[in-house]
C-alpha cells in the first residue's frame, strides 16, 4: 500500500495535469520532474509492469490498445517515468501510454496503475532485522490516508513488533506511521532480495467521477526505513 | 427504463425454488465532468441491473444481469438457482421480507428527469462561467433512478427518484476552494452558487501558513461535518459493526457520550433529504435515532443482522445496495439536528481562537472501537483569531476521536446543507447528509501538509 499510495497515484499523469483534482486530487510531481526529481534513496527502484505473471493488472493491451510493457518509474531513487495515456504521454513528450483502463462498459478509461513493484534488493528478512538496534517491524497496512498531492500520509497497521538488537520482541497494538513521501522514501536503506519478493493484490483502487475500481498488483519484499515517525499502543 | 417493477415480476416468474426475490436497479444519468474550466469525460448511462436471490432447501443463491429480455431473465433465474444448489444451507437466513405499505415521500421531479446531455453540459458551463478567472474542477450530474423489489412473499415495491449534484473545486497552483449543491429537484441546484462560493473561498487561501500540531477549537463547514459523520458511521452506526464489536457504540447505548446539542439520525423519510420509502429488501424505511441529545441510541439494521442479533431487533429498512453488502446495513440519509447560530461566522465568534475547515480529504479509520479517524483538510483551511476567520493555512492532518469532536460543541448553525455522499461507483444510488456547520472545542491537528492549490 505504501507503493500504491505514495508512488502509484502521484505518478499518474492525469493527476499531474490536474484532471482528477476535484475528487482524487493532484500530485506533488510536475512534468519537469521527469529524469531529475529525487524520489527516494538509491535503494528505491519502482517498475510498472503490465506483463507480470498472475498480476491483477496484467493484460495483453490496455483500453487504448497499447501493448503491455515493463517500464521504470523510479530508478535508483530518481523519477524516470509516469503512468500515462496516449494523450497525456503526447502532452508530456515522453512515454507511450499503456495505463488506460476502465472498470466496465459504462465507464471511460482513466490512467490507472497496472502492476507497480518495488524491485527487490538483496539479503533476507533476518539480515534486514539484524541491522536494527532499536525499531519496529510493521506488518500489513489496515488503514491509509494521504493528502490530495500524495505527500503527507498516515498509515495504520494490523500488527507490529518491537525490534531490539536485531531480534523481534514483543507484539505491539495499533501501530501507525506517518511521513512525507520523498522524505520517507529517502530513508529507505535496504530492500530484501528476490527470494522475499511477493506479489500482492488490491481490488478496490478508487478513482474518477463516476467512480471506478481498478484491480492492481504490487510486488514487494521486506524493506527497511530509518527514522520514521511512529505511534503504538503497548 | 420504465417498468422496473414489471421487470422484477417477470424475472420472479422465471425462478424455480422455495422462495425468490428480485431487485431491479435502473438508471438513466449523465455526468458533465470539468477540469481547468473545460468539460471533459462526459458520461451518459442507461442501464437496468436485475439481481435474483433464490432460496432452495435452505440454501441461498444470487445472480445478476443487465440482459433484460426474456432470455436474459430466464438465464439469470437459472444461474441464481444453480448458485443456491451449490451453496451450503444458510441456517441464519431470515427469509425474504413480507409485503408492506409504503409512504409516498416525493423524491421525483419531472424537470430533473427531463435533463439530457445538452442540459448537463449547459449547467456545467454555467458553473464554469460563474467561477470567473480561476479554473473550475468538478461535476454537474443528474439522473433518474428506479429501484423495484418483488418477491414470492407477495412483496412489491417500486420507487422512481431524481437527483442533481454540482461539485465545484475552484483552484490554481496556489489557491483552492470548495462548494457544492445537491437536491432531488434541479431547481434547488443552481450551479452558479457553489462555483462562486468556491472561487471566493479560493481567493482567500493564497499563502497558507503552517501551524503547530495540537488540539484546536474549530469551525467545521457542513461538507467536513458530513464526511466525519459518514466515516464514523462505517464501523459505528451499522448493525454489522455493532454485532462484530467494532462499533464505538458497543456498551454505550443509553450513555451520554456526546454534547447534548448533538443529535444525529438516519431519516430517509424526510423530503428535505433524498427520500426513500424502502431498502434493498423492500423493508419500509424507519427514522432511526443514532445519537439523541448527546445520548447514544442505536444503529441501523437489515433483516440478516436483526436475525443474527437474536434479541428482538427488527430491520429498520437499511439493507444496502449490492455493492455495499460486505459493509452490512449503514445509514444513507444522515440528518444532524440544527443549532441556533445564524452563520459560520457566528460559530467563529464562539470559537474565538482556532481553525476553520471547509473540506476534508481521504479519511481513514485509525481505531474503529475508539471512533478515531484521520485525514487531511483541503480547499479552504483558515486560522480563526479574535472570533474572526483570518489568514489561510496549509492543509492540515487531523487525527481525532469523534467523542472529542462531538463531545463539546459550542454551537451549530440553524441552516443545514444537503451534502452529496454518492461517489458514483456502481449503480447510481444517490444519498446524502443533511447537516449544519458546527463549532467544536476539540479538533486535534497531528501534522501539516502542502499548501492549498493544485
Amino acid at each position: 500500500m505504501q507503493v500504491h499510495e505514495s508512488v502509484g497515484h502521484p505518478t499518474e499523469l492525469d493527476r499531474v495535469y490536474g484532471t482528477e483534482a476535484a475528487y482524487a486530487g493532484t500530485s506533488f510531481l510536475s512534468p519537469e520532474d521527469l529524469g531529475s526529481l529525487r524520489y527516494g534513496s538509491e535503494r528505491m527502484n519502482i517498475t510498472a509492469d503490465s506483463t507480470t505473471p498472475e498480476g491483477l493488472g496484467t493484460f495483453a493491451f490496455d483500453d487504448e490498445g497499447v501493448p503491455a510493457s515493463r517500464e521504470a518509474i523510479v530508478e535508483a531513487g530518481v523519477l524516470r517515468g509516469f503512468l500515462s495515456s496516449r494523450e497525456t504521454a503526447a502532452q508530456l513528450g515522453a512515454g507511450r501510454g499503456g495505463s488506460m483502463r476502465a472498470d466496465g462498459w459504462a465507464r471511460m478509461p482513466l490512467v490507472r496503475m497496472t502492476n507497480l513493484h518495488l524491485e527487490p534488493g538483496e539479503g533476507s528478512f533476518e539480515e534486514l532485522l539484524a541491522d536494527v538496534d532499536d525499531g519496529l517491524y510493521l506488518e500489513t497496512n489496515k488503514s491509509w490516508s494521504i493528502d490530495d498531492k500524495r505527500l503527507n500520509f498516515q498509515f495504520g497497521t494490523q500488527i507490529a513488533w518491537e525490534v531490539k538488537k536485531g531480534k523481534l520482541g514483543r507484539m505491539l497494538r495499533d501501530a501507525t506511521y506517518t511521513g512525507v513521501t520523498p522524505v520517507f522514501w529517502g530513508k529507505l536503506d535496504a530492500v530484501a532480495g528476490p527470494e522475499e519478493w511477493t506479489l500482492y493484490g488490491l481490488t478496490n483502487c478508487g478513482k474518477g467521477q463516476p467512480g471506478q475500481e481498478a484491480h492492481v498488483s504490487h510486488g514487494a519484499a521486506h524493506a527497511r526505513f530509518r527514522d520514521v515517525e511512529v505511534g503504538v499502543s503497548a | 427504463m420504465t417498468g422496473s417493477l414489471d421487470l422484477a415480476h417477470e424475472a420472479l416468474r422465471a425462478t424455480r425454488g422455495d422462495h425468490a426475490e428480485v431487485v431491479v436497479h435502473a438508471e438513466r444519468s449523465g455526468i458533465a465532468r470539468f477540469a481547468a474550466s473545460i468539460v471533459h469525460q462526459p458520461t451518459l448511462i442507461e442501464n437496468s441491473v436485475v439481481r435474483v436471490r433464490v432460496l432452495r432447501d435452505g440454501k441461498v443463491g444470487w445472480a445478476a444481469t443487465n440482459r433484460v429480455d426474456a432470455e436474459g431473465l430466464a438465464e439469470v433465474a437459472r444461474r441464481a438457482g444453480e448458485a443456491a444448489d451449490s451453496a451450503r444451507p444458510d441456517l441464519d437466513f431470515p427469509g425474504f421480507a413480507p409485503p408492506a405499505e409504503y409512504a409516498d415521500l416525493g423524491g421525483y421531479d419531472e424537470e430533473t428527469a427531463a435533463l439530457g446531455a445538452a442540459d448537463q453540459a449547459r449547467l456545467a458551463a454555467a458553473a464554469i462561467q460563474a467561477a470567473g478567472d480561476i479554473g473550475l474542477y468538478g461535476i454537474f450530474t443528474s439522473g433518474v433512478t428506479e429501484i423495484a423489489v418483488a418477491s414470492t412473499t407477495g412483496l412489491a415495491a417500486e420507487q422512481t427518484t431524481t437527483d442533481a449534484v454540482c461539485l465545484c473545486l475552484a483552484a490554481d497552483k496556489e489557491a483552492s476552494g470548495w462548494a457544492e449543491r445537491t437536491g432531488w429537484r434541479v431547481a434547488d441546484v443552481d450551479p452558479a452558487e457553489p462555483a462562486r462560493e468556491a472561487a471566493e473561498t479560493a481567493a482567500r487561501t493564497r499563502g497558507g501558513a503552517e501551524i503547530q500540531p495540537g488540539t484546536y477549537r474549530a469551525v467545521l463547514e457542513p461538507v467536513a461535518v458530513a464526511d466525519l459523520v459518514r466515516w464514523f458511521s462505517y464501523d459505528t452506526m451499522g448493525a454489522q459493526g455493532y454485532l462484530e464489536e467494532r462499533s464505538f457504540f458497543c456498551g454505550r447505548i443509553g450513555e451520554e457520550a456526546f454534547d447534548p446539542k448533538v443529535s444525529i439520525s438516519d431519516d430517509a423519510l424526510d423530503a428535505a433529504n433524498l427520500p426513500r420509502p424502502f431498502d434493498f429488501e423492500g423493508t419500509p424505511k424507519q427514522r432511526v435515532p443514532l445519537i439523541e441529545d448527546g445520548v447514544v441510541r442505536g444503529v441501523v439494521w437489515d433483516r440478516a443482522t436483526a436475525a443474527r442479533a437474536q434479541d428482538g431487533h427488527g430491520s429498520t429498512g437499511h439493507a444496502p445496495p449490492d455493492a455495499w453488502r460486505f459493509f452490512g446495513p449503514l445509514p444513507t440519509a444522515y440528518s444532524m439536528a440544527a443549532g441556533e447560530a445564524g452563520s459560520s461566522e457566528e460559530l467563529a465568534e464562539l470559537v474565538g481562537e482556532g481553525i476553520y475547515v471547509t473540506r476534508l480529504h481521504y479519511l481513514g479509520i485509525v481505531d474503529p472501537r475508539g471512533g478515531v479517524l484521520t485525514g487531511m483538510t483541503r480547499d479552504g483551511t483558515f486560522r480563526i483569531r479574535d472570533g474572526k476567520v483570518a489568514e489561510p493555512l496549509v492543509n492540515l492532518r487531523f487525527t481525532v476521536a469523534m467523542s472529542d469532536v462531538l463531545g463539546e460543541v459550542p454551537g451549530l448553525t440553524r441552516d443545514r446543507l444537503l451534502v452529496n455522499l454518492n461517489d458514483l461507483y456502481d449503480e447510481r444510488f444517490a444519498h446524502a447528509a443533511l447537516v449544519p456547520a458546527i463549532a467544536t472545542a476539540r479538533f486535534h491537528i497531528s501534522g501539516t501538509g502542502s499548501g492549498p492549490g493544485l
